[in-house]
């Protein structure tokens, strides 16, 4: 359980730098939806897929294409963590 | 790297016998030969990179790019079937349900039908988010109505990636190119890549099914679309690389021979300033592009902004050198007699396609301000854009 949640905060501050970096907003919160406060274009998204594919070894497939899975650090931190079995 | 070296030699080979002799026919025909079609197909060149239960060779995306550049440097029209039909076919390739990987993927790959990527319309260019072609539900049934402009191979295609409205949402659907109110009409004359059979679309009452839609619906363009103009910009990048060749292999081949004022003109000092130029032009674009592929390698997300400069560095410079092998050329560089007038119209097609050198300078511009969080505000960094041809 214990190495859960630590994997689960190592996935989340991976998250976090990339989106900072790309959105250059060190304040927004886990929960921020940047698609949806224009903070980000949709070249993003398609950096975000090879990111969290790259990072954390999963393959996004078709039917992970949700918006609800790359919304924001927390949804995206539930979404690798789903992917890898570790929820 | 050895082995890449050793494809790359292959390519050119193939390319300079089967390819390069055949590229002024095909500039002033304005079509492009079936047997060409076929021997770039035999060789397994249409979707190299794909895995082999796909039809491809599990080709690595550097010596892809080598590919494309020895095919950009013998004929323009024979690199946009590359981009066009290959893009188009990885875009399938990663988002495509299981029956359309299973059935339409490996065809594409072998070359038995070509496919094309419909997303420009006559209001829709750069800003190729936002289609006014739409995908409607009339009575139970999935309608197809709008106008697609500047399809390359569009004449030719046996399938088309269409980019549309469904429901509000950016969506993208297979449609075969003899549907029903599907018409076709052919683009002629244009300035450069006259070869690449560039089509107007028009979709009136298009019946298309639920099984036709590629990816899921709201991601058409930031997922289906934006998978084929990454590998398109790619490839697009190296054919400029491929362009710069072949308008330096020019210039010193006429220059070396050409007597003015007493000697060959290489020897006057403004003449060997614009051979500098590219040549130095030449290695970056080609440095800049094995970064790109080798990023793309990795599947790193820095493939795609390398990409972008990879692009916008080779195809400014291959306007550069073509514009300059004519001007050493002289008269001869504007008559028909000599490759060097067919760079120079190839190349600025090449500024335009895949991202417009405008639309690139913003994009990396918007990334140079990435990570630079203390700064207050940077330029827009701008949506992904095409430019105007397909």
């Amino acid at each position: 359980m214990h190495d859960t949640a630590t994997m689960q905060d190592t996935t989340r501050q991976q998250i976090r730098a990339f989106v900072e970096t790309a959105t250059r907003d060190a304040s927004m919160s886990d929960d921020h939806n940047f698609f949806e406060s224009g903070l980000v274009n949709s070249l993003f998204a398609a950096e975000l897929v090879a990111f969290v594919e790259q990072t954390f070894g999963i393959t996004v497939d078709n039917e992970d294409l949700d918006l609800a899975n790359f919304c924001s650090v927390d949804a995206l931190t539930g979404f690798v963590a789903r992917k890898a079995g570790r929820a | 790297m050895a082995d890449s070296e050793a494809a790359r030699d292959a390519f050119r080979t193939f390319a300079d016998a089967e390819i390069r002799p055949l590229a002024d026919q095909i500039d002033r025909d304005q079509t492009f030969p079936e047997t060409l079609i076929g021997r770039l197909a035999a060789q397994g060149y249409l979707a190299p990179w794909l895995a082999p239960d796909l039809g491809g060779r599990a080709m690595d995306y550097v010596t892809y790019g080598y590919l494309t550049e020895a095919v950009g440097h013998a004929c323009a029209s024979a690199r946009s079937l590359l981009t066009a039909h290959g893009m188009t076919t990885q875009a399938l390739a990663r988002w495509g349900s299981t029956a359309q990987k299973e059935r339409i993927v490996p065809q594409l790959a072998r070359g038995e039908k070509i496919v094309a990527l419909a997303v420009s319309e006559p209001r829709v260019g750069s800003d190729v988010a936002n289609p006014e072609t739409e995908v409607r539900s009339e009575g139970g049934t999935l309608v197809l109505n709008g106008r697609k402009n500047w399809i390359t191979f569009g004449m030719r295609a046996d399938l088309f990636l269409v980019l549309a409205r469904y429901d509000g949402r950016p969506t993208t659907v297979l449609v075969e190119a003899d549907s029903p109110g599907l018409t076709r009409s052919p683009i002629r004359d244009l300035m450069g890549v006259r070869g690449a059979m560039l089509a107007n679309l028009s979709f009136d009452g298009c019946v298309i099914d639920e099984a036709q839609i590629v990816g899921r619906p709201g991601f058409g363009f930031s997922m289906v679309i934006n998978e084929a103009l990454s590998l398109g910009r790619y490839s697009v990048a190296w054919g400029c690389v491929g362009l710069l060749r072949a308008s330096l292999d020019a210039a010193v081949a006429y220059t070396a021979t050409r007597c003015q004022f007493g000697t060959e003109i290489r020897n006057h000092q403004l003449v060997a300033q614009k051979i500098t130029n590219m040549m130095t032009d030449l290695r970056c674009a080609t440095l800049l592009c094995e970064r790109a592929g080798q990023l793309r390698d990795r599947g790193d997300p820095e493939a795609v902004v390398e990409t972008m400069i990879a692009k916008y560095r080779a195809s400014t410079a291959a306007t550069r050198a073509a514009d300059d092998a004519v001007q050493l050329h002289g008269a001869n560089g504007v008559s028909p007699d000599y490759p060097v007038a067919r760079f120079a119209r190839d190349a600025r097609i090449m500024e335009i396609i895949e991202g417009s050198t405008q639309v690139l300078q913003t994009n990396i511009a918007g990334y140079a301000y990435r990570g630079r969080l203390a700064e207050p505000s940077g330029p827009p960094s701008g949506e992904p854009q095409r430019g105007d041809r397909d």
